[in-house]
């Protein structure tokens, strides 16, 4: 299994470009339009902003400084397949998100299912 | 003769492995569903326990009962004797360890019983995640699961003063991945378990002292039993009233927000709020575990729970933030977590599959109206031809139809009372004679239209004759007549 993180400066240029990689299809069946993956795509995980100063809050939960956030917006893909996504892969140390049974930082080709639970 | 004796295709909760869920009919295999979920994902199995669906594989361990003192490497005083391995030492480092055992970059469960425990602390190595300074101290038996990283599995002590004997050391592979899930929820008979693709937000499931905190309130983790039967549920004790823990997440409108909560002392209600706490709703709590959820329609960023009364303890688990309903729990340890979407497919058995005429059952449960079209198709591997059968867009209603040359030939919809409870659905498929059966009742026919060519349907699949729109649903059975049944069977099919 393969896991791609990957960065763009918004959605339209994010979703542009994984269409164009051909991860995904826009279907329409029953009047109803869908993005339906396509070429071994199992999951495209769209992260949206990531946070990398979070904001404070006073006791009481009301915010006192507001988060600062990485630039851009971020997917998560995993694929079977192998694509070349150029500058907009990258290769984060502390990644904010991960599948089900896969490690938190697990990315790159080839990647093992990993999990760690204590009973 | 028995309706049996007509049937050519039966999948229920069944046999299952990585990959495949085993069709009762036929038995040669030949309908075996194929199963496609590339990550791990959670069910409640049949104990009433939310736990990962998994294969456990054979016994990777030789003479793990120490019947015999071999197999095993011993050093610096390690004795095998008495049917258990001995630790009993004056200074660290002592070991036994069988080589190989595990593959490296595999998942294993090691299982493992601690007898005549006086002190001290024992390791395990081999694993990708360090496992030294095991935390179990006294007699018993005690699991965990863990990643390779060593063909090598390897007991050893950390401490000067261990003395200790163990027992019925296991270690065997564990499958999550495309492993079918059999849910128990509810308890009762188990239903096949589809559901869509969705991401935990919440970065901390379990580990509510990860969570922010508002002032009079403390969080105690690994208190008590949770829902998944381990000692992993937190307790959340308040000095005074409206004491509130919260973590941020953002979501889009319309996602869930649920977690498993438990009063240990007291009573009533507690309040969710995934917008900051700018509007709560309350939901029932009681002495037992209760998964509560609230779905409000603005968009999510920041998920609090409120105690409404000082003094109160609360036990919490499994905490979720979604986009959508509230879907299987996804636990969390410091990042946000995808499960997959359950896809289940066969193809290449038109032999199995009459074109001309048969009867598609099916009982199953709509996972919720949530507007989207979720397909079952009979087909040959197009959206062209064949039986297409649907929960629709509109709210608990259920559609089949019949496709010749991507034409409907025969269109037949009716509303449920309820899409979300189990009901029997049948839909019988003949030249000029088709009608859907719900529940012992005949509820629509068209006796006006075509079907397509002997051997051309040859493929079943919980999707779209393409792949897409999966059949999110919960399924106790589904079979495929290869003849058109009588009304009188086709009652006592669906009652």
């Amino acid at each position: 299994m393969n896991i791609y993180k990957l960065q763009y400066t918004d959605k339209a240029e994010g979703d542009a470009d994984l269409l164009a990689k051909g991860t995904y299809e826009v279907v329409t069946e029953e009047g109803i339009t869908q993005d339906i993956y396509t070429n071994g795509t199992q999951a495209i995980v769209f992260l949206n902003k990531i946070v990398e100063i979070p904001a404070t809050y006073d006791p009481d939960g009301k915010e006192i400084t507001p988060p600062v956030y990485y630039t851009g917006v971020f997917y998560d893909l995993m694929t079977t397949e192998e694509f070349d996504f150029g500058i907009n892969e990258i290769f984060p140390v502390d990644c904010v998100h991960s599948f089900l049974g896969y490690e938190k930082n697990a990315e790159g080709t080839d990647v093992d299912p990993d999990e760690l639970i204590i009973e | 003769m028995s309706l049996l004796d007509d049937v050519s295709i039966v999948v229920t909760p069944n046999g299952y492995k990585a990959g495949e869920l085993y069709a009762v009919v036929p038995s040669s295999g030949a309908a075996d569903m194929d199963v496609t979920r590339a990550t791990a994902a959670t069910r409640v199995d049949e104990a009433g326990l939310v736990k990962y669906a998994e294969i456990i594989g054979s016994e990777e361990v030789t003479n793990g009962d120490f019947a015999t003192d071999s197999d095993w490497s011993k050093f610096d005083g390690t004795t095998i004797s008495n049917s258990a391995i001995n630790f009993n030492v004056t200074n660290t480092g002592t070991k036994a360890n069988q080589t190989n055992v595990m593959i490296s970059g595999l998942l294993y469960k090691v299982t493992f019983e601690i007898l005549n425990y006086v002190g001290g602390n024992i390791y395990m190595s081999g694993w990708s995640i360090p496992l030294a300074d095991r935390t179990e101290q006294s007699n018993g038996v005690f699991s965990f699961y863990a990643e390779a990283s060593s063909s090598t599995f390897t007991i050893g002590t950390t401490s000067a003063s261990t003395q200790l004997s163990i027992d019925n050391v296991s270690v065997k592979e564990v499958t999550r991945d495309n492993v079918p899930r059999i849910d128990y929820t509810g308890g009762g008979c188990p239903y096949i378990l589809a559901e869509p693709q969705r991401t935990n937000k919440l970065t901390y499931s379990e580990d509510f002292s990860q969570w922010n905190k508002s002032t009079s309130i403390t969080v105690e983790i690994n208190n008590a039993i949770s829902p998944s039967g381990d000692v992993n549920a937190s307790l959340v004790t308040t000095a005074s009233s409206n004491r509130f823990i919260y973590l941020s997440a953002s979501s889009p409108a319309n996602s869930t927000f649920s977690i498993y909560a438990k009063w240990k002392n007291g009573s009533g209600g507690i309040d969710l709020s995934t917008d900051g706490g700018s509007n709560y709703t309350s939901v029932s709590v009681t002495n037992d575990w209760l998964r509560v959820s609230v779905t409000p329609s603005t968009s999510a960023f920041q998920c609090v729970l409120r105690v409404p009364t000082g003094g109160s303890e609360l036990y919490l688990w499994g905490a979720q933030l979604e986009a959508g309903y509230a879907t299987s729990y996804i636990p969390t340890s410091g990042s946000a977590v995808t499960r997959n979407q359950d896809i289940f497919t066969r193809d290449g058995i038109g032999s199995l599959i009459n074109s001309e005429e048969g009867v598609l059952f099916l009982e199953s449960a709509a996972l919720s109206n949530d507007g989207t079209n979720r397909f079952l198709f009979i087909s040959d591997g197009t959206n062209d031809n064949g039986v297409r059968f649907f929960y629709s867009t509109t709210n608990n209603q259920i559609v089949s139809r019949y496709y010749v040359g991507g034409v409907a030939t025969a269109i037949i919809s009716f509303t449920l009372s309820d899409a979300l409870n189990f009901n029997k659905i049948a839909f019988k498929w003949k030249e000029n004679d088709f009608a859907l059966w719900v529940n012992g009742v005949e509820v629509g026919t068209d006796s006006n239209g075509a079907v397509v060519s002997s051997d051309t349907l040859n493929n079943i699949s919980l999707t779209t004759g393409v792949g897409s729109s999966p059949f999110f649903s919960k399924v106790k059975q589904l079979q495929v007549y290869k003849t058109a049944l009588t009304d009188a069977q086709l009652t006592s099919l669906t009652s």
